[in-house]
């Protein structure tokens, strides 16, 4: 028995175009400087003239970062939440210290951290496993907490032990808390990726922003953001996919 | 089956001291369909827990299969005892084939006679076509059949019901009870049911212990002498039935 979402591909689609066209126009007749708001067609154009060479090597570098945080993240993500889950001390001790990390702006701390680590752009990714972490605990952990009592009744009626009754009852009933977890992880990795590259360095998307716009590119600076908000797009509906297939029983 | 002595349990709920029951003993008989009956709130879940052993008793002791408890029942011997909840307590995330795998993973029952008791089971209780579908896409009415045939898919020798029907609807009940009670007969298994329907209570039981409203007087029971020959919808023209209804009634 499933719902299926008719035409929730075209709408979104239907007003993006409409906007696209609208933005066209607007530009045109009030005569807006390029060097301010370029026309859509133009920054089309710079973006499929400029792509492969100037843009595609920076997009693999910053999905290879994204990509690496995530890879990383997430499961130590996870195995700090089924540790935490166990000990009620741990939790709270550490909560407020996960918050206050989650919570800071990364670009602040990026160039500290640069300090400590140094310029060099492999590193980078450390700090963005620093931001992926935390998220995916939170939300894990809320997820292994917040197990009703009548599953663990289930579960103690079996006399399962402490690791059955995770693995078959805590674990699963957490699953729509950890997508939750994954897909914003997702988001904020893609974010302190674009971040880091803003602040230093000169290899990917983050950092072609800034190089446009010194050279005063305007056209290619809003190509490589719209690069960067595709990336974040379409990283998160993998993500949304992914939890579609496996978290079928909540509607 | 079990023999209950001198069995005490009490609650702390707000600082308040809750008797659930105090000094009771009774003895359940192998394979007779048991019920308990009371109002609300007078403890009968709570009997029902020890006897499953997922609660421990204050005081007295515990008989159960030949062997005296005075801690409660340990939980290897769980895999004895089926339990059916009151809100079928499915896992939502496991179909229904899944749910009835869920005690027998636990367990440790590998193979294939048990996995063929999956679907025996199944079959009994007539929801074999619905084994991949999610609880979310169940009738209320179906989702307790499948509590039921989790119960027994473990080959256990006890069933014990805490108010199995009173989720449902009054049709589905009526229809549901029926076949329960021929699940009954067909199994030779010992039930307990816990109810608050009177009606349910005569209908299914060889014997109830009824449970006043007053936590002072001690629970009875009563022999529900009408042959299980007449156990059906005809029953409530039976003079039999509305004696007992009445007595049991007025010790409510």
């Amino acid at each position: 028995m499933k719902v299926k979402k008719s035409n929730s591909f075209l709408a979104p689609f239907i007003v993006l175009v409409v906007i696209v066209c609208v933005l066209e126009l607007l530009v045109r007749l009030l005569k807006i400087s390029p060097t301010v708001l370029p026309t859509p067609s133009s920054i089309a154009v710079a973006l499929f003239v400029n792509f492969r060479q100037d843009i595609l090597p920076h997009l693999l570098w910053t999905l290879r970062i994204i990509g690496l945080g995530l890879v990383i993240g997430i499961p130590v993500g996870l195995l700090l939440a089924a540790i935490f889950s166990q000990f009620d001390i741990l939790i709270a001790a550490t909560t407020p210290l996960i918050l206050i990390l989650v919570t800071t702006p990364l670009i602040t701390i990026v160039p500290l951290f640069m300090l400590w680590v140094g310029f060099n752009p492999g590193l980078r990714f450390i700090i963005i496993v620093i931001q992926v972490v935390p998220i995916v605990l939170l939300n894990t952990l809320s997820g292994f907490l917040k197990v009703p009592k009548k599953y663990i009744e289930l579960s103690k009626g079996y006399g399962a032990t402490k690791f059955q009754t995770f693995m078959k009852v805590i674990f699963p009933n957490a699953l729509p808390q950890v997508f939750t977890g994954i897909k914003l992880g997702c988001i904020f990795s893609t974010i302190a990726t674009i971040s880091t590259e803003f602040v230093g360095g000169n290899i990917g998307l983050g950092y072609r922003v800034v190089y446009f716009s010194s050279m005063l590119e305007t056209e290619l600076v809003y190509a490589v953001i719209i690069c960067i908000g595709l990336v974040g797009f379409i990283l998160y509906q993998l993500a949304s996919m992914l939890e579609r297939r496996i978290v079928t029983w909540v509607i | 089956m079990y023999t209950i002595s001198d069995l005490s349990k009490e609650y702390v709920v707000n600082k308040n001291k809750i008797v659930a029951f105090k000094n009771i003993s009774f003895d359940i008989r192998q394979k007779e369909f048991f019920c308990i009956m009371g109002p609300s709130g007078s403890g009968k879940s709570s009997l029902l827990k020890t006897l499953f052993g997922i609660e421990k008793p204050d005081s007295g002791y515990i008989v159960f299969d030949g062997i005296k408890y005075e801690d409660g029942i340990p939980s290897s011997e769980f895999k004895k005892i089926g339990y059916v909840y009151q809100n079928d307590n499915l896992l939502p995330w496991r179909s229904v084939e899944g749910n009835l795998k869920l005690p027998l993973e636990v367990f440790g029952l590998k193979g294939e006679e048990w996995l063929s008791r999956v679907t025996e089971m199944l079959k009994l209780v007539g929801l074999y076509e619905y084994k991949d579908a999610l609880p979310r896409e169940l009738s209320g009415g179906m989702k307790q059949r499948v509590g039921i045939a989790r119960a027994l898919v473990y080959n256990p020798e006890v069933v014990l019901m805490d108010q199995p029907f009173s989720a449902l609807d009054a049709i589905t009940r009526n229809i549901i009870v029926n076949e329960f009670i021929l699940i009954w007969k067909k199994t030779k298994k010992t039930f307990v049911m816990v109810t608050n329907d009177l009606h349910e209570a005569i209908l299914c039981g060889s014997r109830v212990l009824v449970f006043s409203k007053e936590a002072a007087v001690k629970p009875k029971i009563i022999e529900i002498d009408i042959p299980f020959e007449d156990r059906n919808a005809d029953i409530i023209f039976d003079k039999r039935y509305k004696e007992l209804r009445s007595e049991l009634q007025q010790f409510v």
